[in-house]
């Protein structure tokens, strides 16, 4: 009976566990996605420093969610945002080209990636 | 290389630790089940160790939900006998009173060669010999040898307050009986842990231990 009782709490925290890891993935992709679309309307207004302190904070969130090791599931789709993002960051620093398309891609992806990361059937099989 | 190493002294600590959490059966004959259980958690630790850039955790967490899960079908098991036939399946029939029941081992596929194979492992060379085969969830064939005067092994009629019915048909003694010596005994089918009877009427009764 023992036995099964620490097994029973070991998989209670294994699957809240994985419930958290996937709300708080959730949680930081709408948030830099909100951060991104900030930029977007900032930049679209010409008010380049709104523009760079929602894109800090948006990169900021993003590192530390990357930084979280254990959470990532797919490497190369982690870097492709981390390299948009970056690339945003010097289009804003040289005021260079419109980096509308750029935070759309980059929002694109960070959806797709929360969307993979949600326990529906299709991600499942 | 140095995380390769640390990870495998990892996996190697965690994989005792699950089965030492699952328990000795894990190392001796194994039921379906544990088989599967076997057979996966070595897969997923080599995954572990194979790929430094996958993050250990995992390895961890598919190892400890598969024992967990293993412990917790157990537990369920021990309770439900319809689910425990269902996961493990159950001891069949093979040779009955020295006749081979070919419809049995066809279900089994199980061919003569493999009766005679298992009959020789445990020193049995002569068909004729065996009065009883029986065939267990484990996939483990025993044998019960003639002997004179030839003996009816007994069979489980009661089976954790549930009555057997595959038992209670071979020995051809009927529910009127069982009730009898219930009585006698002076308790019910529920309070049965196990009783096992032959078909000459001589049985064994055991009582459930009460809880606490």
């Amino acid at each position: 009976m023992k036995r099964i009782v620490i097994c029973s709490i070991i998989a209670a925290v294994i699957i809240a566990g994985s419930i958290c890891s996937v709300l708080y993935t959730a949680y930081v992709a709408d948030s830099v996605v909100g951060e991104l679309q900030n930029t977007k309307a900032a930049y679209a207004e010409n008010d380049t420093q709104a523009a760079k302190q929602s894109l800090e904070s948006a990169s900021e969130r993003w590192d530390f969610f990357c930084r979280l090791h254990i959470l990532i599931t797919d490497k190369e789709h982690i870097l492709e945002i981390t390299q948009i993002i970056a690339r945003i960051k010097s289009m804003l620093e040289e005021n260079g080209d419109d980096l509308t398309v750029e935070c759309d891609a980059a929002a694109k992806l960070i959806m797709n990636y929360k969307q993979e990361q949600l326990p529906g059937i299709l991600n499942i099989l | 290389m140095l995380i390769i190493t640390i990870r495998t002294v990892l996996i190697f600590i965690l994989i005792i630790f699950a089965l030492r959490l699952m328990g000795k059966k894990q190392l001796g004959e194994l039921q379906p089940s544990e088989l599967v259980t076997t057979i996966l958690i070595s897969n997923i630790a080599t995954l572990s160790l194979e790929d430094p850039s996958t993050p250990m955790i995992m390895g961890i967490v598919p190892i400890l939900m598969i024992a967990c899960l293993d412990v917790i079908m157990s537990g369920i098991q021990m309770k439900n006998t319809r689910i425990r036939k269902a996961v493990s399946g159950t001891a069949r029939v093979v040779v009955s009173n020295g006749t081979v029941d070919q419809k049995e081992l066809k279900n089994l596929r199980y061919t003569i060669d493999d009766l005679t194979e298992a009959m020789r492992d445990q020193g049995i060379f002569d068909l004729s010999q065996v009065q009883y085969a029986i065939v267990e969830t484990t996939g483990k064939i025993n044998f019960l040898q003639k002997e004179e005067p030839p003996k009816n092994p007994p069979e489980v009629i009661i089976r954790d307050g549930e009555i057997n019915r595959d038992g209670l048909d071979r020995t051809a003694l009927g529910e009127g009986w069982v009730k009898t010596i219930l009585k006698q005994n002076k308790t019910e089918l529920t309070g049965v842990f196990i009783m096992s009877a032959d078909s000459d009427g001589n049985y064994q009764l055991v009582l459930k231990e009460k809880a606490g």
